[in-house]
């Protein structure tokens, strides 16, 4: 077969199916420690590593033309802006907002006073 | 001397017939894969979306998140990621039989690929039906009952009243007692809302991928992918791992926010 067509071998696709089993295991063992803030850090990690291998392997981008990586990259790229939205609820109390007169670390209250004042 | 027309579509050894309007094999298999990847990265930015609601809800009540989540089953949640897994590994191992031309592998893949899809769907059905029971679901008309507590739940934020719980699991209040930081009802609404608008879109994209293999396995038996076109194949895989790598989202922030006993 052609270029485009090349896959893995079926050692491959085992050792990666292994690895996701691992790192599913990884994940729920991390939730029941106590790690405070790093838990949700760390269950983002695991999941992106587990996509990447999906992606990679799975999916064939590892053998793929670069338009597939173009692609591929792409869309996490827009996705990183799409999430990045958050960020405005994150700092909404950095700077004096005259709709709330005291600071809050609950973003989504600022969301309803703001709606309670129009 | 221009090559006729019928030259280049006829079917060889090496690809099917070419549509008239690409050069060759090469260029029609690359404008298929390249146009599911894009169908693919809009599916990324439509589950982005309830992500990011996701994301800003949690941020805004993560006491109340972590103790809805934990009335969320996570050995049958566990189960479904393990199934989703499997069923993703024998998806890769039918594209790998159709491009060898391995008829019958591919089918007994294809087959394998169905029934686990199935048994996720079967389980996620008995969790649905589960919180059903539970009083879990956050519709109009439909009692949220927080748990097994409803009396004495008024809906203001912190302290509860303790409620017994009934069962062996204990009640969502009395976890929230038990937790200390405040417990915000409304806020445990839209994490389930949350779960069952994520789950149930997922949920969607699996029937949608079962019915495709389904209609795959007719042609498969005739040996339609395994004389050197396996590409629909190829393009059903990247569906499925797509939807497999929902679930690898949905798994830990559903399921596994802060289990920790403390």
């Amino acid at each position: 077969m052609n270029d485009t067509h090349a896959s893995p071998s079926l050692t491959t696709y085992g050792i990666i199916y292994v690895a996701l089993l691992a790192l599913m295991a990884a994940t729920i063992v991390a939730a029941y420690l106590p790690l405070g803030v790093f838990n949700v850090p760390i269950a983002l990690v695991i999941a992106f590593t587990k996509t990447i291998l999906v992606a990679l392997f799975f999916m064939h981008v590892r053998y793929s033309g670069r338009l597939i990586w173009v692609v591929a990259a792409g869309g996490l790229v827009w996705l990183a802006i799409l999430l990045s939205t958050y960020h405005d609820y994150l700092t909404r109390d950095w700077t004096p907002n005259r709709l709330s007169s005291e600071p809050t670390d609950r973003p989504i209250e600022l969301l309803e006073d703001s709606r309670r004042v129009r | 001397m221009p090559i006729p027309e019928s030259t280049l579509t006829k079917p060889t050894d090496d690809h099917p017939p070419v549509a008239h309007h690409f050069d060759d094999w090469q260029q029609q298999s690359d404008a298929c894969l390249l146009g599911m990847w894009v169908f693919l990265v809009t599916e990324v930015m439509f589950f982005g979306g309830l992500f990011t609601a996701y994301m800003i809800y949690r941020a805004s009540a993560p006491e109340t998140f972590a103790v809805a989540s934990r009335h969320l089953n996570i050995w049958l949640g566990g189960t479904n990621t393990v199934v989703l897994l499997t069923s993703s590994f024998t998806m890769a191992l039918a594209v790998y039989a159709a491009n060898h031309r391995q008829a019958k592998n591919l089918m007994l893949f294809l087959v394998a690929t169905i029934v686990l899809g199935l048994t996720f769907m079967g389980i996620k059905a008995y969790e649905y039906w589960d919180k059903y029971q539970q009083g879990l679901v956050p519709i109009r008309g439909l009692e949220f009952e927080t748990g097994v507590l409803s009396e004495h739940d008024d809906g203001h934020n912190g302290e509860q009243i303790e409620v017994p719980g009934t069962g062996d699991q204990p009640s969502i209040s009395q976890q929230a007692v038990e937790h200390g930081p405040p417990f915000d009802r409304g806020k445990a609404q839209i994490f389930y809302g949350l779960y069952f608008v994520m789950t149930g879109v997922h949920f969607l994209h699996m029937v949608i991928g079962i019915v495709l293999l389904l209609l795959f396995l007719r042609p498969a038996a005739r040996g339609r992918f395994t004389g050197g076109d396996f590409l629909p194949v190829e393009l059903m895989g990247l569906y499925w791992h797509f939807v497999d790598i929902v679930w690898i989202f949905l798994f830990p922030l559903l399921y596994l926010i802060d289990r920790s006993p403390s």
